[in-house]
Protein backbone atom coordinates (compact mmCIF):
# COMPACT_ATOMS: atom_id res chain seq x y z
CA UNK A 1 0.00 0.00 0.00
CA UNK A 2 1.22 3.51 -0.79
CA UNK A 3 2.77 5.07 2.32
CA UNK A 4 0.61 8.15 1.94
CA UNK A 5 -2.84 6.55 1.81
CA UNK A 6 -4.66 5.77 5.03
CA UNK A 7 -2.61 3.41 7.14
CA UNK A 8 -4.19 1.48 10.00
CA UNK A 9 -0.95 1.71 11.99
CA UNK A 10 -0.84 5.50 11.75
CA UNK A 11 -4.54 5.79 12.52
CA UNK A 12 -3.97 3.65 15.61
CA UNK A 13 -1.02 5.84 16.63
CA UNK A 14 -3.10 8.98 16.15
CA UNK A 15 -5.95 7.51 18.22
CA UNK A 16 -3.50 6.71 20.97
CA UNK A 17 -2.10 10.24 20.79
CA UNK A 18 -5.64 11.70 20.95
CA UNK A 19 -6.59 9.67 24.02
CA UNK A 20 -3.28 10.25 25.79
CA UNK A 21 -3.17 13.98 25.08
CA UNK A 22 -6.80 14.55 26.07
CA UNK A 23 -6.91 11.96 28.81
CA UNK A 24 -8.39 14.41 31.30
CA UNK A 25 -11.26 15.21 28.96
CA UNK A 26 -12.20 11.55 28.67
CA UNK A 27 -11.52 10.65 32.30
CA UNK A 28 -13.65 13.52 33.60
CA UNK A 29 -16.17 13.69 30.77
CA UNK A 30 -17.40 10.10 30.93
CA UNK A 31 -18.24 9.85 34.65
CA UNK A 32 -19.29 13.52 34.61
CA UNK A 33 -21.86 12.97 31.87
CA UNK A 34 -23.24 9.92 33.64
CA UNK A 35 -23.52 11.72 36.99
CA UNK A 36 -25.19 14.77 35.46
CA UNK A 37 -27.66 12.56 33.61
CA UNK A 38 -28.47 10.43 36.68
CA UNK A 39 -28.72 13.45 39.01
CA UNK A 40 -30.94 15.34 36.58
CA UNK A 41 -33.45 12.50 36.36
CA UNK A 42 -33.39 11.92 40.10
CA UNK A 43 -34.23 15.58 40.66
CA UNK A 44 -37.00 15.41 38.03
CA UNK A 45 -38.50 12.20 39.45
CA UNK A 46 -38.41 13.37 43.06
CA UNK A 47 -39.82 16.79 42.30
CA UNK A 48 -42.69 15.16 40.36
CA UNK A 49 -43.23 12.26 42.74
CA UNK A 50 -46.92 13.02 43.22
CA UNK A 51 -47.61 13.70 39.55
CA UNK A 52 -49.37 11.03 37.52
CA UNK A 53 -46.78 9.99 34.95
CA UNK A 54 -43.49 10.69 33.27
CA UNK A 55 -44.04 10.07 29.58
CA UNK A 56 -41.52 8.43 27.32
CA UNK A 57 -41.50 11.49 25.02
CA UNK A 58 -39.96 13.59 27.80
CA UNK A 59 -36.78 11.51 27.60
CA UNK A 60 -36.36 12.49 23.97
CA UNK A 61 -36.65 16.21 24.75
CA UNK A 62 -33.91 15.97 27.38
CA UNK A 63 -31.82 13.64 25.24
CA UNK A 64 -31.79 16.04 22.29
CA UNK A 65 -31.20 19.01 24.58
CA UNK A 66 -28.21 17.08 25.93
CA UNK A 67 -27.02 16.35 22.41
CA UNK A 68 -27.23 20.06 21.68
CA UNK A 69 -24.94 20.83 24.63
CA UNK A 70 -22.65 18.04 23.52
CA UNK A 71 -22.51 19.65 20.09
CA UNK A 72 -21.56 23.00 21.59
CA UNK A 73 -19.06 21.81 24.17
CA UNK A 74 -17.88 18.49 22.73
CA UNK A 75 -18.03 18.68 18.96
CA UNK A 76 -17.29 22.41 19.18
CA UNK A 77 -13.95 21.45 20.70
CA UNK A 78 -12.80 19.66 17.58
CA UNK A 79 -9.22 20.18 16.41
CA UNK A 80 -8.31 21.27 19.92
CA UNK A 81 -4.60 20.81 19.10
CA UNK A 82 -4.76 23.69 16.64
CA UNK A 83 -5.86 26.19 19.27
CA UNK A 84 -2.42 27.31 20.20
CA UNK A 85 0.68 27.66 18.11
CA UNK A 86 2.85 25.29 20.08
CA UNK A 87 0.49 22.33 20.12
CA UNK A 88 -0.45 22.99 16.50
CA UNK A 89 3.21 22.62 15.50
CA UNK A 90 3.45 19.30 17.29
CA UNK A 91 0.16 18.06 15.81
CA UNK A 92 0.76 19.09 12.21
CA UNK A 93 4.14 17.41 11.94
CA UNK A 94 2.99 14.15 13.51
CA UNK A 95 3.54 11.55 10.81
CA UNK A 96 0.02 11.10 9.50
CA UNK A 97 -1.88 12.44 6.53
CA UNK A 98 -4.42 15.24 6.80
CA UNK A 99 -7.09 12.66 6.01
CA UNK A 100 -5.97 10.42 8.87
CA UNK A 101 -5.91 13.33 11.31
CA UNK A 102 -9.31 14.44 10.08
CA UNK A 103 -10.63 10.92 10.44
CA UNK A 104 -9.58 10.80 14.08
CA UNK A 105 -11.39 14.07 14.78
CA UNK A 106 -14.48 12.91 12.91
CA UNK A 107 -14.59 9.49 14.56
CA UNK A 108 -14.07 10.82 18.07
CA UNK A 109 -16.23 13.97 17.90
CA UNK A 110 -18.97 12.96 15.48
CA UNK A 111 -19.21 9.22 16.15
CA UNK A 112 -17.70 8.36 19.54
CA UNK A 113 -18.97 11.35 21.55
CA UNK A 114 -22.68 10.86 20.62
CA UNK A 115 -22.43 7.08 21.15
CA UNK A 116 -20.83 7.57 24.56
CA UNK A 117 -23.36 10.26 25.42
CA UNK A 118 -26.27 8.00 24.43
CA UNK A 119 -24.93 5.09 26.49
CA UNK A 120 -24.33 7.32 29.51
CA UNK A 121 -27.74 8.96 29.12
CA UNK A 122 -29.51 5.58 29.02
CA UNK A 123 -27.43 4.37 31.95
CA UNK A 124 -28.25 7.56 33.86
CA UNK A 125 -31.99 7.11 33.19
CA UNK A 126 -31.99 3.47 34.26
CA UNK A 127 -29.93 4.06 37.41
CA UNK A 128 -31.99 7.08 38.52
CA UNK A 129 -35.25 5.25 37.77
CA UNK A 130 -34.13 2.27 39.86
CA UNK A 131 -32.99 4.50 42.73
CA UNK A 132 -36.30 6.38 42.61
CA UNK A 133 -38.38 3.21 42.58
CA UNK A 134 -36.41 1.53 45.38
CA UNK A 135 -36.33 4.63 47.57
CA UNK A 136 -40.04 5.30 46.91
CA UNK A 137 -40.97 1.99 48.48
CA UNK A 138 -38.59 2.14 51.41
CA UNK A 139 -38.39 5.83 52.36
CA UNK A 140 -41.70 7.53 51.74
CA UNK A 141 -44.54 6.96 54.16
CA UNK A 142 -46.95 8.14 51.52
CA UNK A 143 -46.31 6.27 48.28
CA UNK A 144 -45.47 8.47 45.32
CA UNK A 145 -47.95 8.45 42.48
CA UNK A 146 -45.50 9.06 39.70
CA UNK A 147 -45.38 6.28 37.13
CA UNK A 148 -42.13 6.48 35.20
CA UNK A 149 -42.44 5.13 31.69
CA UNK A 150 -39.70 2.88 30.39
CA UNK A 151 -37.19 4.49 28.08
CA UNK A 152 -37.68 3.24 24.55
CA UNK A 153 -34.23 3.89 23.11
CA UNK A 154 -35.22 3.06 19.53
CA UNK A 155 -38.14 5.50 19.57
CA UNK A 156 -35.98 8.19 21.13
CA UNK A 157 -33.15 7.81 18.63
CA UNK A 158 -35.33 7.41 15.57
CA UNK A 159 -37.42 10.46 16.45
CA UNK A 160 -40.49 8.23 16.24
CA UNK A 161 -42.63 11.07 17.55
CA UNK A 162 -41.98 13.10 14.39
CA UNK A 163 -42.76 10.35 11.90
CA UNK A 164 -46.32 11.54 11.46
CA UNK A 165 -44.97 14.67 9.75
CA UNK A 166 -42.16 13.46 7.49
CA UNK A 167 -41.03 16.93 6.39
CA UNK A 168 -40.70 17.97 10.03
CA UNK A 169 -38.65 14.84 10.64
CA UNK A 170 -36.26 15.52 7.77
CA UNK A 171 -36.05 19.20 8.67
CA UNK A 172 -35.17 18.36 12.28
CA UNK A 173 -32.44 15.99 11.14
CA UNK A 174 -31.24 18.63 8.63
CA UNK A 175 -31.04 21.38 11.25
CA UNK A 176 -29.27 19.00 13.65
CA UNK A 177 -26.83 17.95 10.94
CA UNK A 178 -26.04 21.54 9.99
CA UNK A 179 -25.47 22.54 13.62
CA UNK A 180 -23.19 19.54 14.18
CA UNK A 181 -21.20 20.14 10.99
CA UNK A 182 -20.75 23.88 11.55
CA UNK A 183 -19.68 23.36 15.14
CA UNK A 184 -17.18 20.73 13.98
CA UNK A 185 -15.82 23.05 11.29
CA UNK A 186 -15.91 26.02 13.66
CA UNK A 187 -13.32 24.25 15.83
CA UNK A 188 -10.74 24.86 13.12
CA UNK A 189 -12.12 28.23 11.96
CA UNK A 190 -12.77 30.04 15.25
CA UNK A 191 -10.50 28.02 17.56
CA UNK A 192 -11.19 28.66 21.23
CA UNK A 193 -13.93 31.18 20.43
CA UNK A 194 -15.95 28.59 18.53
CA UNK A 195 -18.46 27.98 21.33
CA UNK A 196 -19.36 31.66 21.20
CA UNK A 197 -18.71 32.76 17.64
CA UNK A 198 -20.21 29.88 15.68
CA UNK A 199 -23.63 29.96 17.45
CA UNK A 200 -23.57 33.76 17.03
CA UNK A 201 -22.79 33.40 13.33
CA UNK A 202 -25.57 30.83 12.99
CA UNK A 203 -28.04 33.05 14.85
CA UNK A 204 -26.95 36.03 12.75
CA UNK A 205 -27.52 34.08 9.55
CA UNK A 206 -30.93 32.87 10.75
CA UNK A 207 -31.87 36.44 11.70
CA UNK A 208 -30.78 37.59 8.26
CA UNK A 209 -33.03 35.00 6.64
CA UNK A 210 -35.94 36.06 8.86
CA UNK A 211 -35.42 39.74 8.10
CA UNK A 212 -35.12 38.97 4.39
CA UNK A 213 -38.57 37.35 4.43
CA UNK A 214 -39.96 40.39 6.30
CA UNK A 215 -38.41 42.90 3.90
CA UNK A 216 -39.57 40.84 0.92
CA UNK A 217 -43.03 40.87 2.44
CA UNK A 218 -42.89 44.68 2.75
CA UNK A 219 -41.77 44.98 -0.88
CA UNK A 220 -44.19 42.47 -2.40
CA UNK A 221 -47.28 42.90 -0.19
CA UNK A 222 -46.62 46.28 1.39
CA UNK A 223 -45.84 47.59 4.89
CA UNK A 224 -48.68 46.64 7.26
CA UNK A 225 -50.61 49.57 8.78
CA UNK A 226 -50.91 47.79 12.10
CA UNK A 227 -47.50 48.18 13.77
CA UNK A 228 -47.98 44.91 15.71
CA UNK A 229 -47.85 43.05 12.38
CA UNK A 230 -44.77 44.89 11.15
CA UNK A 231 -42.48 41.91 11.69
CA UNK A 232 -44.91 39.24 10.55
CA UNK A 233 -44.32 38.08 7.03
CA UNK A 234 -47.41 38.48 4.87
CA UNK A 235 -46.03 36.15 2.22
CA UNK A 236 -47.78 32.79 2.35
CA UNK A 237 -44.85 30.40 2.59
CA UNK A 238 -47.27 27.53 3.17
CA UNK A 239 -48.20 27.62 -0.51
CA UNK A 240 -47.56 26.09 -2.92
CA UNK A 241 -47.27 22.58 -1.49
CA UNK A 242 -45.07 20.07 -3.24
CA UNK A 243 -46.50 17.13 -1.27
CA UNK A 244 -49.37 16.92 1.18
CA UNK A 245 -48.57 19.15 4.18
CA UNK A 246 -45.17 19.93 2.63
CA UNK A 247 -44.75 23.55 1.49
CA UNK A 248 -42.31 23.93 -1.39
CA UNK A 249 -40.15 26.47 0.44
CA UNK A 250 -39.81 24.19 3.49
CA UNK A 251 -38.93 21.30 1.20
CA UNK A 252 -36.28 23.35 -0.64
CA UNK A 253 -34.76 24.66 2.60
CA UNK A 254 -34.61 21.11 3.96
CA UNK A 255 -32.87 19.83 0.82
CA UNK A 256 -30.39 22.72 0.95
CA UNK A 257 -29.61 21.99 4.59
CA UNK A 258 -28.94 18.34 3.82
CA UNK A 259 -26.66 19.37 0.97
CA UNK A 260 -24.82 21.84 3.22
CA UNK A 261 -23.87 19.21 5.81
CA UNK A 262 -21.14 17.43 3.76
CA UNK A 263 -19.93 20.81 2.47
CA UNK A 264 -19.16 22.01 5.99
CA UNK A 265 -17.32 18.78 6.75
CA UNK A 266 -15.34 19.21 3.54
CA UNK A 267 -14.38 22.77 4.53
CA UNK A 268 -12.93 21.43 7.79
CA UNK A 269 -10.79 18.93 5.88
CA UNK A 270 -9.34 21.56 3.54
CA UNK A 271 -8.75 23.98 6.42
CA UNK A 272 -6.75 21.26 8.17
CA UNK A 273 -4.83 20.41 5.00
CA UNK A 274 -3.87 24.04 4.41
CA UNK A 275 -3.30 24.99 8.05
CA UNK A 276 -0.07 26.91 8.61
CA UNK A 277 1.61 27.72 11.86
CA UNK B 1 21.67 18.24 -2.97
CA UNK B 2 19.39 16.72 -0.38
CA UNK B 3 17.81 20.04 0.59
CA UNK B 4 17.00 22.48 -2.15
CA UNK B 5 15.41 25.88 -1.76
CA UNK B 6 14.88 27.75 -5.01
CA UNK B 7 13.76 31.34 -5.41
CA UNK B 8 11.85 31.28 -2.13
CA UNK B 9 9.56 34.19 -1.38
CA UNK B 10 7.74 34.43 1.88
CA UNK B 11 6.10 37.03 4.08
CA UNK B 12 3.69 36.93 6.96
CA UNK B 13 0.36 38.70 6.38
CA UNK B 14 0.63 42.49 6.69
CA UNK B 15 4.38 42.26 7.27
CA UNK B 16 7.30 43.15 5.01
CA UNK B 17 8.81 40.52 2.76
CA UNK B 18 10.93 38.14 4.85
CA UNK B 19 12.53 36.06 2.10
CA UNK B 20 13.03 37.50 -1.33
CA UNK B 21 14.32 35.02 -3.89
CA UNK B 22 16.20 32.94 -1.35
CA UNK B 23 18.34 30.09 -2.72
CA UNK B 24 19.90 27.45 -0.52
CA UNK B 25 21.27 23.98 -1.16
CA UNK B 26 22.50 21.50 1.41
CA UNK B 27 24.45 18.31 0.67
CA UNK B 28 23.35 15.05 2.27
CA UNK B 29 24.86 14.23 5.64
CA UNK B 30 25.67 17.84 6.55
CA UNK B 31 25.44 19.34 9.98
CA UNK B 32 24.52 22.91 9.16
CA UNK B 33 24.57 25.86 11.49
CA UNK B 34 21.95 28.32 10.35
CA UNK B 35 23.01 31.61 11.89
CA UNK B 36 21.31 34.96 11.85
CA UNK B 37 20.28 37.89 13.98
CA UNK B 38 16.97 37.84 15.83
CA UNK B 39 14.06 38.29 13.47
CA UNK B 40 15.93 37.42 10.31
CA UNK B 41 13.69 34.40 9.72
CA UNK B 42 15.75 31.43 10.93
CA UNK B 43 12.78 29.80 12.64
CA UNK B 44 10.50 30.69 9.75
CA UNK B 45 12.89 28.98 7.35
CA UNK B 46 12.80 25.84 9.48
CA UNK B 47 8.99 26.05 9.55
CA UNK B 48 9.02 26.23 5.77
CA UNK B 49 11.41 23.28 5.51
CA UNK B 50 9.24 21.18 7.80
CA UNK B 51 6.00 22.06 5.99
CA UNK B 52 4.47 24.04 8.84
CA UNK B 53 4.46 27.15 6.65
CA UNK B 54 3.99 27.33 2.90
CA UNK B 55 6.10 29.45 0.51
CA UNK B 56 4.35 32.30 -1.30
CA UNK B 57 6.37 31.29 -4.33
CA UNK B 58 9.45 29.26 -5.12
CA UNK B 59 10.14 25.62 -4.38
CA UNK B 60 11.45 23.67 -1.45
CA UNK B 61 12.41 20.01 -1.68
CA UNK B 62 13.89 17.69 0.90
CA UNK B 63 15.09 14.64 -1.04
CA UNK B 64 12.06 13.92 -3.22
CA UNK B 65 9.60 15.43 -0.75
CA UNK B 66 7.75 18.71 -1.04
CA UNK B 67 7.24 19.80 2.57
CA UNK B 68 3.99 21.73 2.03
CA UNK B 69 2.26 18.49 0.99
CA UNK B 70 2.92 17.12 4.49
CA UNK B 71 2.76 13.55 3.28
CA UNK B 72 3.22 10.96 6.02
CA UNK B 73 6.25 9.52 4.22
CA UNK B 74 7.89 12.97 4.55
CA UNK B 75 6.74 13.60 8.10
CA UNK B 76 8.16 10.23 9.18
CA UNK B 77 11.55 11.36 7.88
CA UNK B 78 11.68 14.80 9.45
CA UNK B 79 11.91 15.80 13.08
CA UNK B 80 11.45 19.44 13.95
CA UNK B 81 12.51 20.53 17.41
CA UNK B 82 10.84 23.87 18.01
CA UNK B 83 12.31 26.35 20.47
CA UNK B 84 9.12 26.36 22.51
CA UNK B 85 7.55 22.98 21.94
CA UNK B 86 4.17 21.85 23.30
CA UNK B 87 4.28 18.75 25.46
CA UNK B 88 1.72 16.55 27.16
CA UNK B 89 2.61 17.47 30.73
CA UNK B 90 0.86 14.52 32.36
CA UNK B 91 2.93 12.01 30.44
CA UNK B 92 6.09 10.54 31.87
CA UNK B 93 9.15 10.48 29.64
CA UNK B 94 8.55 6.75 29.17
CA UNK B 95 4.93 7.27 28.11
CA UNK B 96 5.98 10.07 25.77
CA UNK B 97 8.51 7.73 24.18
CA UNK B 98 5.87 5.00 23.76
CA UNK B 99 3.20 7.27 22.26
CA UNK B 100 5.40 9.46 20.07
CA UNK B 101 8.06 6.92 19.16
CA UNK B 102 5.46 4.77 17.42
CA UNK B 103 5.10 7.45 14.75
CA UNK B 104 8.71 7.12 13.62
CA UNK B 105 9.61 3.83 11.92
CA UNK B 106 13.33 4.16 12.72
CA UNK B 107 12.88 5.13 16.35
CA UNK B 108 15.41 3.36 18.55
CA UNK B 109 14.37 2.92 22.15
CA UNK B 110 17.77 1.81 23.42
CA UNK B 111 19.38 4.83 21.76
CA UNK B 112 16.82 7.04 23.52
CA UNK B 113 17.68 5.41 26.87
CA UNK B 114 21.38 5.93 26.25
CA UNK B 115 21.05 9.62 25.35
CA UNK B 116 18.76 10.21 28.32
CA UNK B 117 21.36 8.58 30.53
CA UNK B 118 24.03 10.83 29.00
CA UNK B 119 21.91 13.79 30.01
CA UNK B 120 21.27 12.27 33.43
CA UNK B 121 17.51 11.90 33.07
CA UNK B 122 15.17 9.11 34.20
CA UNK B 123 12.20 7.88 32.19
CA UNK B 124 9.70 7.66 35.03
CA UNK B 125 9.64 11.42 35.61
CA UNK B 126 6.64 13.34 34.28
CA UNK B 127 7.33 15.99 31.68
CA UNK B 128 5.62 18.71 33.70
CA UNK B 129 7.95 18.05 36.61
CA UNK B 130 11.00 18.89 34.52
CA UNK B 131 12.66 22.26 34.10
CA UNK B 132 12.72 23.94 30.70
CA UNK B 133 16.29 22.79 30.09
CA UNK B 134 15.55 19.22 31.15
CA UNK B 135 12.55 19.06 28.85
CA UNK B 136 14.73 20.33 26.05
CA UNK B 137 17.10 17.45 26.74
CA UNK B 138 14.22 14.96 26.54
CA UNK B 139 13.07 16.29 23.17
CA UNK B 140 16.64 16.44 21.89
CA UNK B 141 17.16 12.83 22.95
CA UNK B 142 13.89 11.88 21.33
CA UNK B 143 14.66 13.73 18.11
CA UNK B 144 18.04 12.05 17.74
CA UNK B 145 16.52 8.63 18.51
CA UNK B 146 13.92 8.99 15.76
CA UNK B 147 16.82 8.56 13.33
CA UNK B 148 14.92 10.76 10.92
CA UNK B 149 16.73 11.64 7.74
CA UNK B 150 16.18 15.34 8.37
CA UNK B 151 16.61 16.88 11.79
CA UNK B 152 15.65 20.53 12.19
CA UNK B 153 16.63 21.97 15.55
CA UNK B 154 15.51 25.48 16.38
CA UNK B 155 17.65 27.04 19.11
CA UNK B 156 18.38 23.62 20.65
CA UNK B 157 20.75 24.96 23.31
CA UNK B 158 18.33 27.56 24.66
CA UNK B 159 17.74 26.74 28.31
CA UNK B 160 20.63 24.29 28.58
CA UNK B 161 23.22 24.88 31.29
CA UNK B 162 26.93 25.02 30.40
CA UNK B 163 27.77 21.33 31.11
CA UNK B 164 24.67 20.27 29.17
CA UNK B 165 25.75 22.27 26.15
CA UNK B 166 28.95 20.27 26.05
CA UNK B 167 26.99 17.01 26.41
CA UNK B 168 24.66 18.24 23.68
CA UNK B 169 27.55 18.59 21.25
CA UNK B 170 28.91 15.16 22.16
CA UNK B 171 25.51 13.50 21.94
CA UNK B 172 24.66 15.06 18.60
CA UNK B 173 28.03 14.21 17.10
CA UNK B 174 27.81 10.65 18.39
CA UNK B 175 24.31 9.89 17.21
CA UNK B 176 24.26 11.05 13.64
CA UNK B 177 24.79 8.84 10.63
CA UNK B 178 26.11 9.90 7.22
CA UNK B 179 22.60 9.74 5.79
CA UNK B 180 21.19 12.23 8.24
CA UNK B 181 21.13 15.95 7.63
CA UNK B 182 20.91 18.24 10.63
CA UNK B 183 20.11 21.93 10.47
CA UNK B 184 20.64 23.83 13.69
CA UNK B 185 19.23 27.32 13.81
CA UNK B 186 20.77 29.40 16.54
CA UNK B 187 21.91 32.83 17.54
CA UNK B 188 24.17 31.30 20.19
CA UNK B 189 27.02 30.89 17.75
CA UNK B 190 29.54 29.47 20.21
CA UNK B 191 27.23 26.56 21.11
CA UNK B 192 27.52 24.97 17.70
CA UNK B 193 31.21 25.59 17.09
CA UNK B 194 33.08 22.27 16.69
CA UNK B 195 29.77 20.58 15.87
CA UNK B 196 28.76 21.89 12.49
CA UNK B 197 30.50 21.11 9.24
CA UNK B 198 28.67 23.74 7.24
CA UNK B 199 27.63 27.27 8.05
CA UNK B 200 24.83 29.33 6.52
CA UNK B 201 24.28 32.94 7.49
CA UNK B 202 20.87 34.41 6.92
CA UNK B 203 20.57 38.15 6.53
CA UNK B 204 18.24 40.54 4.72
CA UNK B 205 16.02 37.76 3.39
CA UNK B 206 18.82 35.83 1.77
CA UNK B 207 21.49 33.29 2.61
CA UNK B 208 24.39 35.68 2.68
CA UNK B 209 27.05 33.01 3.13
CA UNK B 210 26.84 29.23 2.80
CA UNK B 211 30.10 27.40 3.09
CA UNK B 212 31.82 24.26 4.27
CA UNK B 213 33.64 24.90 7.54
CA UNK B 214 36.67 22.92 6.39
CA UNK B 215 36.80 25.00 3.25
CA UNK B 216 36.65 28.17 5.30
CA UNK B 217 39.56 27.13 7.49
CA UNK B 218 41.37 26.08 4.34
CA UNK B 219 40.93 29.48 2.69
CA UNK B 220 40.98 31.90 5.57
CA UNK B 221 42.87 32.52 8.77
CA UNK B 222 40.94 33.52 11.86
CA UNK B 223 43.31 35.14 14.30
CA UNK B 224 44.12 37.85 16.80
CA UNK B 225 46.82 40.50 16.59
CA UNK B 226 47.99 43.43 18.65
CA UNK B 227 48.25 45.57 15.50
CA UNK B 228 45.74 46.19 12.78
CA UNK B 229 46.69 43.49 10.27
CA UNK B 230 47.29 44.26 6.60
CA UNK B 231 45.20 42.59 3.93
CA UNK B 232 42.55 41.60 6.42
CA UNK B 233 39.11 40.90 5.01
CA UNK B 234 37.55 41.84 8.32
CA UNK B 235 38.83 43.17 11.62
CA UNK B 236 37.28 43.78 14.98
CA UNK B 237 38.79 45.64 17.89
CA UNK B 238 38.90 43.44 20.99
CA UNK B 239 40.43 44.87 24.17
CA UNK B 240 43.84 46.17 23.23
CA UNK B 241 44.15 44.08 20.06
CA UNK B 242 42.29 42.97 16.98
CA UNK B 243 40.50 39.89 15.75
CA UNK B 244 40.80 39.41 12.04
CA UNK B 245 39.97 37.25 9.06
CA UNK B 246 42.39 37.16 6.15
CA UNK B 247 43.31 34.88 3.28
CA UNK B 248 45.41 31.90 4.26
CA UNK B 249 48.84 31.82 2.75
CA UNK B 250 50.37 28.78 1.15
CA UNK B 251 51.36 26.14 3.75
CA UNK B 252 50.31 28.43 6.60
CA UNK B 253 48.77 26.39 9.48
CA UNK B 254 44.98 26.20 9.49
CA UNK B 255 43.08 27.96 12.26
CA UNK B 256 39.72 27.04 13.74
CA UNK B 257 36.85 29.00 12.23
CA UNK B 258 35.59 31.64 14.61
CA UNK B 259 31.87 31.57 13.87
CA UNK B 260 31.24 34.75 15.79
CA UNK B 261 33.85 36.66 13.83
CA UNK B 262 32.65 35.17 10.57
CA UNK B 263 29.07 36.05 11.46
CA UNK B 264 29.98 39.66 12.21
CA UNK B 265 32.06 39.88 9.04
CA UNK B 266 29.12 38.73 6.94
CA UNK B 267 26.71 41.08 8.67
CA UNK B 268 29.10 43.98 8.02
CA UNK B 269 29.39 42.88 4.39
CA UNK B 270 33.14 42.47 4.84
CA UNK B 271 32.92 39.02 3.31
CA UNK B 272 30.41 36.98 1.38
CA UNK B 273 30.31 33.86 -0.77
CA UNK B 274 32.19 35.69 -3.53
CA UNK B 275 35.07 36.30 -1.12
CA UNK B 276 35.63 32.55 -0.93
CA UNK B 277 35.59 32.32 -4.70
CA UNK B 278 37.99 35.24 -4.99
CA UNK B 279 40.34 33.58 -2.51
CA UNK B 280 40.15 30.37 -4.52
CA UNK B 281 40.82 32.19 -7.78
CA UNK B 282 43.77 34.15 -6.45
CA UNK B 283 45.32 30.90 -5.23
CA UNK B 284 44.78 29.26 -8.59
CA UNK B 285 46.37 32.23 -10.32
Amino acid sequence: MNANTISSRRVFNLFRFEFSKNRKLYLMGIPGTFLISAMLFLVIFYSNKYASSWGAQNYAVLYYAGLFFLTLFGIGYSFIELRDKRSAQLYLILPGSAMEKYLIQFLTRIVLFPILFTLLFVLGVEVSKSIFQISSVTIYGKSPTLVVDDLDVFNMLSLFYLWKLPILYYMFIGIGGVIVSIMFTGGIVFGKWNVLLMPLSFLGFTLLLFLTSIVLSWIVIGIPEDSSELFISQIRFQQPEIFTDTPLIVFVVTVLMWLAIPQFFLVAYFKLKEYEV
Amino acid sequence: MIVSVKDLNFSYPKRPQLFDGLHWYIPEGSVVGLLGKNGTGKSTLLHLLSGLLFPKSGTITLASHIPRERKPSFLAEVFFLADDIAYPGNMSIGAYEKIMGAFYPEFDSSQFDQILADFGLEKKVKLKELSLGERKKVFLSFGLSTNCRFLLFDEPTNGLDIPSKSIFRKVVAGNLTDEQTLIISTHLVADVENLIDRVAILNNGKIQLDADVLELSDRWVFGTSSNLPDEALHTEKVGTGYQFIRSRKHQEPQTPVSLELLFNAVLHNSINENSILQTQNSEVL
